[in-house]
């Protein structure tokens, strides 16, 4: 009859309605993550094309760029350290080593932030800049286990 | 008279002794203070953009925060210690406030969702039920008139 097909296709339109109803609304809970994302950027605030070679107290500018994917704000704290080329950034290495400098930052989830950083060498030879991420837990700032690592070579003139 | 100038001498170097490191303890205790605020107010940001919130407004007011205290570690400035400082208070003042308004944000935005979801079953219950009534219905307006001939 043609009573019962109109009554299968009108369920049918609402039943496909429904599916992609559904879908939507479960899109809207669906995130990437949780992650961050820590990168340094040079002078032209683009990756690579890092300077290998700095005159000994000349300023050396770089930028921390830092990505939050992890579904919440996150405070974050960034610490440079300049070390031996010898020295083996680790888990526990930040235990040890004695920040250059450390900055902190907000960042919105879904948002980036660009931190711009001066560094000098004040004696020729050869180093390690390096670059950790740690973000606050609420009651510390706890390491991510994301760091980036720099070899710099220091001249005179 | 000379024992008086080395008493006067000795009280005074006395004085900055003791005052010293004070003075230089001030300086980072204050900005430990400012720290400390900044993670007080972050917390309250953090629970409510957990809860759903657009905290955008007190993330950039709590990042200039950040940005006076940044510049004043790494010079040294207490000025912009104390700067920081002010403005991350005004942001942990507002705390509850802003923890208030997310819940309730957060508790609209669940009943809004049943709401729909309620809405969007009825509609589709009713329109299942009385479509093909509604569907005849028209149809028979749009054939009013016509005639039916015998072949």
């Amino acid at each position: 009859m043609i009573d019962d097909k109109i009554k299968y296709v009108s369920a049918g339109f609402f039943v496909v309605l429904a599916v992609l109803f559904l879908g939507n609304f479960l899109m809207g809970y669906w995130k990437p993550g949780p992650y961050s994302l820590l990168a340094t950027l040079n002078e032209n605030k683009q990756l690579g094309g890092y300077p290998k070679e700095v005159p000994v107290n000349s300023s050396l500018v770089l930028y921390a760029y830092i990505e939050n994917h992890e579904n919440k704000v996150e405070l974050y704290e960034v610490k440079i350290y300049i070390v031996n080329t010898s020295v083996n950034v680790n888990s526990t290495f930040y235990l040890h080593v004695k920040p250059y400098r450390k900055f902190y930052v907000l960042v919105g989830n879904g948002k980036n932030s660009t931190i711009p950083f001066k560094i000098s060498f004040e004696r020729p030879g050869n180093y390690k800049i390096a670059i950790l991420l740690f973000a606050f837990n609420g009651t510390t700032f706890q390491y991510t286990d994301l760091y980036n690592q720099l070899y710099i070579n220091s001249t005179v003139g | 008279m000379n024992a008086k100038l080395a008493v006067m001498v000795a009280t005074i170097a006395l004085l900055i002794l003791l005052l010293t490191p004070r003075v230089a303890g001030a300086y980072s205790m204050n900005c430990n203070e400012t720290l400390n605020e900044i993670q007080n107010a972050y917390k309250y940001i953090a629970k409510a953009s957990s809860l759903g919130y657009n905290v955008s407004s007190y993330e950039e007011m709590l990042n200039t925060s950040i940005n006076y205290y940044n510049t004043a570690i790494n010079t040294n400035n207490t000025s912009l210690c104390k700067a920081s400082l002010s403005v991350a208070k005004n942001v942990s003042n507002s705390g509850d406030k802003i923890v208030k308004r997310a819940e309730w944000h957060h508790y609209y935005s669940i009943a809004s969702k049943l709401a729909y979801v309620f809405a969007f079953s009825i509609i589709s219950y009713l329109l299942y039920r009385f479509s093909p009534l509604i569907f005849w219905k028209l149809w028979i307006k749009a054939h009013e008139g016509y005639e039916v001939k015998e072949k």
